[in-house]
């Protein structure tokens, strides 16, 4: 690292002796916020970082210090809302006093703001509380900053710098890899919706999907093509994107396509896209067997604590229109070993009935209560069969819920066994198991759950990320604590459902399988 | 028999912790803030959520004192106010006090007076119960080190 820093700084001997800007760990930081609270963690969040910070919460202070000696700072941070000066104003300021980058934070992410502060000259704008992964990588900020400075002088030099950024950085965190995607991002987000290098992250529920499916067929009847920027228009959906529908559009394109010849061979032809779209998930699915937002059993509750204390990555918040934290699933510390005491699941047990199959594609789509796709997250009574139109065959005939939910589904005891079709290949999987744990077929239907497209397809993200989490925790802990896995992602998801509960009873079924609603 | 009292707070603690996350008191930021507690800054997460119910006992003072001045007119005042109880909410995770504040903010940006009043009601509720609620995890925290047998100041 040293001999990387002296190459640097005998190249950029033009940048005043600034050579080693080039090396992120040395970066320092100017940082200004008016709310004492919220400075106190930034400066936290950057000295993480190993960043030299420098803070106060005055405006005044700021410039002063700024104006004693601005080769002090590489990088200033700053607030939006303040008393003693407009952030907007104090960011131009710095930007054309010092011409110093200047990064905004607010608590605000209105597009007004963004814009504002775009317009003002921000690098970016992140939103309050500051990810540490965001401040991991505004060193790029003022490499740009270089490149596009000295640009102006010589070509030959800014090659060097980009050679010289090609050696690998000794941050362990990759972060050459994660600001190329940043700059994609950056540079790639033409409607300026979102503001750089974040996106808000969109759940495709299924009332926005039928939406989305209705478009799509709309355009096709009226024989249009059928572009993201027309469907936009058409589902007039606020906070919606054209990269989100591009996305979206792009997943359900190679789902159509993955099933295409299937669709030949079989009986129901059609593409009944919207029995297809009502099939996708609700946000919620039916499975909150507690009903309501009261503490769990006490049994379940203090045996999955500690798992959710590792792995507690709640609540993206209002997914669809703000912007949500991300859930990275790092450890830092060495995985703990979770106190598993006994699990209770006679309490439970007694309000579900064994699953009797049910044909949903057509009870589906009209009433609140759809069977989410994510079978997971059924009501462990709910055993269902959607047939999706397309491959005219059973995709699942039993729900991994059931499986999950049942408590004496010890392998085995299958019965006529478990068709896990999850990709529609039409065949019936026994599963073999010998293993002890009585939950690893279970388990294992996790996964094989979680590698199906379809099933990301109509999950939306904050489920499919429970699922996730559930399952680095069973690979962590190698499949050793016998605990359901729908326990596990119960655990995940209840932590932060409080006001999503829709409904106070699990779903039952009556003998022809329709069911009881 | 001091080692089982340790494991006993420890349990109770994340019994606690679980349930303000259950009940969306807290969020994922207050992990963050752990996490960012090391042996370089050993009380982090306690100093910044004192420094935060202080700060938020003088916003929610200034706001009961707008909101009960009767020629009260001043909604941007409030509504600046907001944005800092907001930011600093946020910030350390408590997730039920910044939704309420988020709606108190709407309340004064349609000049609502009755609005505002219920909603300040609702914030100082909230704020009461997370507050009690800290304490508790963090007294927990004290007799769990001192159980442990650590030789270590006490926090306020």
């Amino acid at each position: 690292m040293a001999k990387n820093n002296d190459e640097v700084s005998e190249i950029s001997m033009h940048d005043e002796g600034r050579g080693d800007m080039f090396n992120p760990a040395d970066l320092r930081v100017l940082a200004i916020d008016a709310n004492v609270v919220c400075l106190k963690y930034l400066v936290a969040i950057l000295q993480k970082c190993q960043y030299r910070v420098t803070s106060t919460t005055l405006a005044a202070e700021a410039l002063k210090m700024l104006r004693e000696n601005k080769n002090d700072y590489h990088v200033v941070i700053t607030d939006v809302k303040r008393l003693d000066m407009d952030g907007f104003k104090l960011l131009e300021i710095i930007g054309l006093e010092m011409d110093l980058p200047v990064i905004l934070v607010s608590a605000e992410d209105s597009q007004s703001s963004i814009m504002k502060g775009i317009r003002h000259g921000a690098r970016d704008y992140l939103l309050k509380p500051v990810r540490i992964q965001e401040m991991q990588n505004i060193w790029q900020h003022v490499v740009r900053k270089r490149l596009s400075d000295s640009s102006d002088k010589s070509s030959s030099f800014t090659k060097e710098i980009i050679e010289q950024e090609s050696v690998p950085s000794t941050e362990p965190m990759a972060e050459a890899e994660v600001t190329g995607v940043k700059e994609k991002e950056i540079i790639g987000n033409p409607n300026g919706d979102a503001c750089s290098g974040k996106k808000p992250r969109v759940t495709w529920s299924s009332e926005l999907h039928v939406k989305f499916v209705d478009c799509v067929e709309k355009l096709e009847a009226r024989g249009e093509r059928v572009q993201p920027k027309r469907i936009r228009e058409m589902m007039n959906v606020e906070g919606l994107s054209r990269e989100n529908i591009a996305s979206h559009l792009q997943k359900y394109r190679n789902l159509l396509k993955k099933h295409k010849d299937k669709m030949n061979q079989q009986d129901n032809a059609g593409t009944d896209l919207n029995r297809y779209g009502r099939i996708s998930a609700t946000k919620n699915g039916l499975w909150n067997t507690y009903g309501d937002s009261t503490p769990k059993p006490q049994s379940l509750a203090s045996s999955c604590t500690d798992s959710k204390r590792m792995f507690f990555q709640p609540s993206k918040q209002n997914v669809f229109l703000e912007n949500s934290l991300s859930s990275n699933i790092t450890m830092r510390k060495s995985v703990p070993v979770p106190e598993f005491k006994g699990l209770n699941f006679s309490a439970s047990s007694s309000t579900w009935e064994l699953p009797t199959e049910y044909t949903g594609s057509q009870s589906f789509g009209q009433n609140p209560g759809l069977c989410n796709l994510s079978p997971l997250l059924c009501s462990p009574a709910a055993s269902f069969k959607p047939s999706f139109p397309m491959l005219g065959q059973t995709l699942i005939d039993r729900s991994p819920a059931s499986v999950l939910s049942n408590p004496s589904y010890f392998p085995g005891q299958y019965g006529e066994g478990i068709s896990m079709n999850l990709c529609g290949s039409g065949t019936s999987n026994f599963r073999e198991h010998d293993s002890h744990c009585a939950y690893r077929d279970q388990k294992s239907l996790l996964e094989d759950f979680m590698n199906s497209e379809e099933a990301k397809l109509f999950m939306d993200e904050e489920i499919s990320d429970m699922v996730n989490q559930a399952i680095v925790f069973f690979r962590l802990t190698k499949w050793q604590f016998d605990i359901s896995p729908l326990i596990m992602v119960q655990t995940c998801s209840t932590v932060r459902q409080n006001h999503n509960t829709s409904f106070s009873s699990p779903l039952q079924f009556n003998s022809d399988g329709t069911p009881r609603l | 028999m001091l080692g089982w009292g340790v494991d006993r707070l420890r349990a109770d603690m994340n019994r606690l912790l679980a349930m303000l996350f259950h009940q969306g008191v807290l969020d994922e930021q207050f992990l963050q803030l752990q996490q960012l507690e090391d042996e370089s800054s050993p009380n982090f997460v306690s100093e910044v959520v004192n420094i935060y119910f202080h700060e938020s006992e003088k916003l929610l003072r200034n706001l009961r004192g707008l909101l009960m001045d009767r020629e009260f007119s001043d909604y941007k005042k409030m509504g600046t106010h907001l944005n800092q109880l907001i930011g600093s909410s946020s910030s350390i995770g408590a997730k039920r006090v910044r939704n309420v504040c988020v709606s108190f903010r709407a309340a004064s940006e349609q000049n609502s007076r009755a609005g505002c009043l219920r909603a300040l009601e609702l914030l100082e509720h909230e704020y009461c119960y997370l507050k009690n609620k800290l304490h508790e995890l963090f007294h927990m925290d004290q007799l769990r080190v001192l159980a442990a047998g650590v030789t270590y100041p006490p926090q306020h």
